[in-house]
């Protein structure tokens, strides 16, 4: 399958301060990949190398085959870009900014366009500027669908939205993808929404990959284990077994990617005695904050 | 594709302009009733000696309203694209960023210069239907450094808008700053007519000058 997107090496540095160390991860056509990682982890920073508005401090991303940091126009009219807050020329009106747009895609499709904006009842002539961050994020997702570009990069879609305009942005873009097989990259910071929609997902932590792999694969090999030990003062050492572990009045929280057996075999290899273990079935989100750690 | 830029230019800036020409309108009419107040009320010998003794340039209130005119400009073309990182959505369009950058300011220059070779031939209209032709000239002469100015102001906020680079941005405002204030001093008549020709190539190098902290700005270099 063709790579939409190749990143070697990626480095980057403010100054003395590194924020992405040696990041490899590619991402191939057709798939919705989903970059997620806690505030301050190089999210933003990925994405903004990604789209050719950052320059790394070293290593590379090709985006369809060519350098993110000099894409051609023509490759420009194949890449749909949201930006972080939904960003558009606000001093336009709804029929403006359609306007403004459809003559640089050849593809245009201004029907997906208005078909978002009807949805919302919002008048024609309406300014963006006047409308809802809910109500902009749908003018933004039309653009994009309407471009009818192969690969999306929708950088926190989900930023200042309700329940209500995230799942219908969400809807109308997993309609969209599956039905035309386009390549998603997408970020948020509500974990919980994207467990329908991607594929795939990379977890990045302080200045390192916690995690390539597909939704399912992680969901299915990633565990939670609860268990009571007598030893109020145990601490367990967090390393390529144990991922994370809560300790609440002696009842203990584990994340691994180990089985039942392993982890029991584990703890007893340890000396650590346990009663009432019990594997406690996770969401997306959960699992997230498993990997990743509440703080 | 260019069309659609030139579309997105005036959305932004056809409020401006025509705030612009009913300033310029008023300028004007203001400067039509006070030539014919001062030539209706004062003696023919007062007169004489203020504009041609004392060098009392009786049309000073146009003096920094082009000036005026090209920073609001600059900054109502480039103070949206440069706001919430907006320039993102510009440098994504399908064209070529540095050319895109040049035929944004061209439409944003062509327009302020048409405007005010209106307003600098109206100006001179008003003078001439109340004194001889050597006044008329020599206003044109005085005043068209107070246009030039205006030229300079608008590609310098163009400029200083882009940056964004503190350190590079106080050093275009101190370098524009003065170049526009040697346009703006004097202290009589045709003062700057031996100069125009290097106001004019000074204005053409702040013209190409955003194309530096365009171009730092699409590469993401400080």
């Amino acid at each position: 399958m063709e790579n939409v997107i190749e990143c070697t090496n990626l480095t980057h540095r403010y100054g003395s301060k590194l924020v992405l160390n040696d990041l490899n991860f590619i991402v191939k056509k057709g798939r919705i990949f989903g970059l997620l990682g806690k505030n301050g982890m190089g999210k933003t920073t990925t994405i903004n190398i990604l789209m050719g508005f950052l320059r790394p401090t070293s290593g590379q991303c090709m985006v369809l085959g060519e350098n993110s940091h000099s894409l051609s126009p023509k490759t420009r009219t194949r890449i749909g870009l949201l930006h972080e807050g939904h960003l558009a020329y606000d001093f336009m009106s709804v029929t403006q900014i359609e306007k403004f747009y459809a003559s640089f895609y050849p593809a245009w499709r201004k029907e997906f366009y208005y078909e978002l904006i009807d949805k919302m009842g919002v008048s024609h002539d309406h300014k963006l500027s006047k409308m809802s961050c809910g109500q902009r994020s749908q003018v933004a997702l039309g653009l994009i669908l309407a471009q009818n570009p192969e690969l999306m990069i929708l950088d926190d879609y989900s930023m200042g939205l309700d329940a209500g305009y995230r799942a219908l942005f969400l809807d109308f873009l997993q309609a969209f993808v599956q039905e035309n097989k386009k390549t998603v990259l997408i970020t948020s910071h509500i974990i919980q929404d994207l467990e329908k929609i991607i594929d795939e997902t990379l977890i990045i932590g302080r200045q390192k990959v916690l995690l390539q792999m597909t939704i399912r694969e992680f969901m299915r090999t990633f565990h939670r284990y609860s268990f009571q030990s007598s030893r109020s003062d145990l601490m367990l050492e967090q390393d390529d077994f144990i991922k994370n572990y809560e300790n609440i009045k002696n009842k203990f929280t584990v994340y691994t990617f180990a089985t039942v057996d392993d982890c029991q075999k584990y703890l007893q290899n340890h000396g650590i005695e346990f009663a009432d273990f019990q594997e406690i079935p996770m969401t997306l989100e959960e699992a997230f904050i498993g990997l990743t750690g509440k703080y | 594709m260019y069309k659609s830029l030139l579309y997105k230019e005036w959305l932004k800036i056809r409020y401006f302009l025509l705030g612009y020409c009913i300033i310029f309108l008023f300028i004007a009419g203001y400067l039509f009733l006070d030539i014919r107040h001062m030539l209706t009320m004062g003696k023919p010998i007062e007169i004489w000696l203020y504009i041609i003794q004392y060098k009392m340039l009786f049309y000073r209130i146009v003096k920094f309203i082009p000036l005026l005119g090209g920073i609001l400009m600059g900054l109502t073309q480039f103070g949206p694209e440069m706001t919430k990182n907006r320039f993102r959505l510009s440098f994504h369009l399908p064209l070529p960023e540095i050319k895109m950058l040049l035929f944004t300011i061209g439409v944003g220059s062509g327009v302020f210069l048409i405007i005010n070779l209106f307003f600098y031939g109206g100006i001179l209209l008003v003078v001439a239907k109340y004194f001889a032709s050597e006044i008329v000239i020599s206003t044109a002469k005085t005043i068209l450094p107070w246009f030039l100015s205006g030229m300079a102001g608008y590609f310098s906020t163009a400029a200083i808008t882009v940056e964004h680079s503190w350190k590079y941005r106080i050093i275009l405002i101190l370098v524009a700053g003065g170049l526009i204030s040697l346009m703006l001093s004097e202290r009589g008549y045709e003062e700057h007519v031996f100069v125009i020709w290097q106001y004019i190539i000074i204005i053409v190098m702040l013209a190409v000058t955003i194309i530096f902290p365009g171009y730092r700005l699409r590469k993401g270099s400080k």
